[in-house]
């Protein structure tokens, strides 16, 4: 029996590893689909022991790069400053014109209350690593619960939505990104209100689903969140139409691919929404939000 | 010692993945464990390459256990394949590995959709993936390389040290 058992070893030990592993696949699994889900804690130690050690690898390469695009960017500095100078009249013309009309309506003071009853606060975040893989994507970032960050808030940068925080260590979190097939997001088309589910297709690109065959959608317009679902808050951008395919498999749905607003393989610093919709509040319930955010969070209003 | 190395990798390769695309970072793991496959025995080699799988599911958004399982399937793999055939040269480490990549990524996205409610809108094959079936493809005969040097150093320290440890005991 020994003898056999010796032969036999390998073969044996891969056979248990394998099973071994569905079931933390099978465990992690339900933690996710559970209500809670912070990391382990020999996982948030790996987590929090890669935070100075990714960010001493990534230091020099960050450098040279950094020198690099500053001397690239010198070389047009002087044509792009009078093209921006440009722009920024353009803008402001534009601005004073808005405001104009906005103050004759008498709409402005109504718009301003708004803003302040839907400002949320934010917390800067710097990503520390990327998964490879071309099928998972997801970010590790250095800010974990002792900063206020919990799982189901929403990750943002100033382009747009980024992804949704999934698992949490004391410093440290796990951000997947909307790029990842597994993640989704209620959207709706600016220019016509349409609804559909945006969802990530590979090679980062995104796909609006369930849109009606006779709704007219067209390259260009803008997507963002609908607010609907209770993940994210309504009015985050999420990408403008890439393409509309005139002849789909399902002749009531169109196929509509996005191209996201943000570049999700160029992530460097991104902010977390200090918020939570009532299905993540429902789905992590007994990971407790702050009563307040940390000061540092509180950011001014864009 | 080597799983120390094969953390440092694993946290490098997404160190490095933040400052150039993925696609074309190497899956320092995933050699880990084709260099584990070659070096190593049964044993001490899935284990190797079981750990810095569930150190890669740690560090990256995978469930826990999923980048584990696709770090033994490859050792295990280059095992058989180190066994049975003369699995030697550049050109066919290159080349196994190659294949083995989009092997992994398979078994990935299997993997996922074993455990969603819905399958995914895509295929698993994209221009991404082969990129970064090239990219680890050629750094795995020079890493493949660097694990032998490694484990046979290691062997060779701990044999002296035996030999050491054997004459201390023998006076």
């Amino acid at each position: 029996m020994g003898e056999l058992l010796a032969r036999f070893r390998g073969p044996l030990l891969f056979f248990t590893l394998a099973f071994f592993s569905l079931m933390t696949m099978l465990a992690d699994y339900r933690a996710l689909r559970g209500r809670e889900h912070a990391l382990p804690w020999w996982s948030s130690r790996v987590v929090e022991l890669a935070i100075p050690v990714q960010k001493a690898i990534a230091a020099p390469f960050e450098a040279a790069r950094l020198l690099w695009q500053d001397y690239i960017s010198l070389i047009g500095v002087a044509s792009e400053n009078q093209e921006l100078r440009r722009r920024i009249a353009a803008l402001e013309e534009e601005r004073l014109q808005y405001q104009e009309a906005l103050v004759a309506s008498g709409h402005l003071a109504q718009i301003a209350a708004m803003r302040d009853t839907f400002t949320m606060p934010m917390l800067p975040a710097e990503v520390i690593g990327q998964d490879v893989s071309t099928w998972l994507r997801a970010i590790l970032i250095d800010r974990g619960r002792h900063h206020g960050v919990y799982s189901g808030m929403p990750v943002v940068t100033e382009q747009g939505l980024v992804g949704l925080v999934t698992a949490t260590s004391e410093r440290a979190a796990k951000v997947m990104l909307l790029a990842d097939r597994q993640l989704a997001a209620d959207g709706i088309v600016q220019r016509t209100r349409t609804r559909g589910i945006v969802r990530g297709i590979g090679n980062d690109r995104l796909e609006f689903e369930f849109v009606p065959d006779e709704l007219t959608l067209r390259a260009g317009d803008v997507v963002m969140t609908s607010g609907i679902g209770g993940v994210y808050p309504k009015g985050l951008r999420i990408g403008e139409i890439e393409s509309v395919d005139e002849a789909p498999a399902n002749r009531f749905l169109q196929r509509v691919r996005i191209r996201p607003s943000v570049e999700f393989r160029r992530i460097e610093q991104i902010f977390v929404l200090l918020w939570r919709g009532h299905t993540m509040e429902l789905l992590y319930a007994e990971e407790t939000l702050p009563v307040s955010a940390p000061a540092e969070a509180k950011v001014p209003k864009p | 010692m080597l799983f120390l190395f094969g953390v440092l990798c694993v946290m490098a390769q997404g160190a490095l993945a933040k400052i150039i695309p993925p696609q074309y970072v190497p899956d320092l793991g995933l050699l880990m464990a084709f260099g584990a496959g070659l070096t190593l025995g049964a044993v001490d080699g899935l284990l190797l390459a079981a750990a810095l799988g569930y150190v890669a599911d740690t560090l990256g958004g995978s469930l826990l256990g999923q980048w584990a399982l696709v770090y033994i399937i490859m050792c295990q793999a280059t095992r058989i394949l180190t066994q049975h055939l003369n699995f030697q040269g550049i050109f066919y480490h290159a080349l196994f590995v190659f294949g083995l990549t989009f092997v992994c990524e398979f078994a990935l996205a299997g993997s996922v959709w074993l455990f969603q409610e819905e399958s995914p809108t895509a295929g698993v094959l994209t221009t991404a993936l082969a990129i970064h079936a090239v990219a680890n493809a050629v750094t795995a005969p020079l890493f493949g390389q660097l694990i032998i040097q490694l484990a046979a150093r290691l062997e060779s320290d701990r044999r002296r040290d035996l030999q050491l440890n054997g004459q201390r005991t023998g006076k």
